[in-house]
């Protein structure tokens, strides 16, 4: 936490070295989180790499008061949304009816991962967004469900309802998978 | 069925890892990106600004400059931007903001030869759409939005992706359409009055609504292409025809930059 508020001020400072910290320390965090929302390694590709380039320009004009983390996730979902609502206006969503156990997922260079990892963005990617979303930000993004409510703009009982629905359909999803 | 809380651990335990390549095109990215803050890169790359697609209703931005005299003797340095308001929600369900700005922009001198600071002032109101399919907006983060919108104006660190023109009685009026790229990682797109087109649009507001509603259902009739220059870039024009209910012929056109095809 406090090495994030240093980071912040070097960066706004306008230090290559902080900028480089601050892409190792949560590359692989948006990345996952990012995963975790589409389930499909170049779209999740694309968000980290806009997050990033649109944080890197923002420079002096860069302003966050809270945590650094909350605020690189908050940009992922953000990004995340827009390419939804591209892929709802060329008629495509997350495929959900793929089968959960895949022979052809390509040999990944660009992104690593488990297999139990591909296993539960694909799960993931079955639940309705709203559910899918809460459970992102609050297991992966570690976003607690109040500052979810905040940023979502939605009531607290809402965060936590979707929250427990989605786990109950995940649960069912991935009965007898893992 | 597993328990809950195992299959929270399990997916608080997945994890996605950035391969070598990946890595290297983000970082590459990322450091062309600062590099081209740092240079003070007028507009951004358009590399960087391709994938970078959602698009916001925000619509009609309407300037009026008013020049007057008086007190105010501070100087205003680098970029100037005032707070946006919100104003009201319009009938047909868009939002207004509103926006003054004045600053010290010379001197003149008074009957008594005495000289006086010059002041300007800048009156912004800007029409904005819902962005939820519920008809509402998010009114404390648009506002925020146009002040960043407004600070990334004056620094010229926009787009222009694309131009619209229309032609009535022998006058072309020209909106500009410009994409924002936010610290919050949103591109929003903005249209505006061409500052350089003197010439301002003949038509009613009604003779607007219809011409949009024509445009929308396309009822327009093609009449070519047109290459024309504008803010220092070729544009491939797509003209068509329209004919109002009330006689009157328009020509729109819409521009979309040619190396972008």
């Amino acid at each position: 936490m406090f090495e994030d508020e240093l980071l912040k001020l070097r960066f706004k400072a306008g230090r290559l070295d902080a900028l480089q910290r601050i892409y190792e320390k949560y590359r692989d965090y948006l990345l996952t989180l990012a995963m975790a929302l589409v389930n499909d390694g170049a779209t999740a590709e694309d968000v980290v790499h806009d997050v990033f380039v649109s944080f890197a320009q923002s420079g002096a004009t860069f302003r966050v008061h809270g945590s650094l983390r909350a605020y690189l996730a908050t940009c992922v979902v953000n990004r995340v949304r827009d390419q939804m609502r591209a892929r709802k206006r060329r008629g495509r969503t997350l495929d959900e009816e793929a089968p959960l156990e895949s022979d052809f997922d390509p040999p990944e260079t660009r992104i690593l991962s488990d297999e139990q990892s591909r296993l539960v963005a694909r799960a993931l990617a079955r639940l309705p967004d709203e559910q899918r979303e809460v459970i992102a930000l609050h297991l992966n993004g570690q976003l607690k469900l109040r500052e979810i409510a905040k940023l979502q703009n939605i009531p607290l009982t809402t965060v936590r309802g979707r929250y427990r629905h989605g786990i109950e359909r995940l649960r069912s999803i991935l009965n007898g998978r893992l | 069925m597993k328990p809950a809380e195992e299959i929270k651990r399990i997916v608080k335990n997945m994890s996605f890892r950035a391969g070598p390549e990946t890595n290297k095109h983000l970082w590459a990215d990322l450091a062309r990106a600062r590099e081209l803050r740092e240079n003070a890169q007028p507009v951004p790359d358009r590399e960087n600004t391709r994938r970078w697609s959602m698009r916001h209703p925000i619509s009609r931005l309407a300037v009026a400059a008013l020049i007057g005299v008086g007190g105010i003797t501070a100087a205003v340095v680098g970029v100037n931007v005032g707070q946006y308001y919100f104003e009201e929600k319009q009938a047909d369900g868009t939002y207004q903001f509103h926006s003054e700005q004045a600053w010290v922009s010379g001197t003149v001198r008074d009957a008594n030869g005495v000289e006086q600071p010059l002041i300007t002032k800048r009156a912004t109101s800007v029409t904005v759409g819902p962005d939820s399919p519920d008809g509402t907006l998010n009114v404390e983060q648009t506002r925020k939005s146009l002040e960043e919108i407004d600070r990334l104006r004056q620094q010229d660190r926009r787009y222009l992706r694309g131009v619209i023109e229309t032609e009535t009685s022998g006058c072309l009026y020209r909106i500009l359409l410009y994409d924002y790229t936010l610290s919050n990682g949103r591109t929003l797109c903005m249209s505006e009055n061409d500052p350089d087109q003197k010439d301002e649009t003949h038509l009613t507001t009604a003779q607007v609504h219809e011409l949009n509603q024509l445009t929308r259902t396309g009822r327009g009739q093609d009449t070519g292409t047109q290459e024309k220059q504008v803010k220092g870039r070729l544009f491939l024009f797509q003209r068509q025809r329209f004919v109002l209910s009330d006689g009157t012929e328009v020509i729109r056109s819409k521009g979309t930059p040619k190396d972008s095809q």
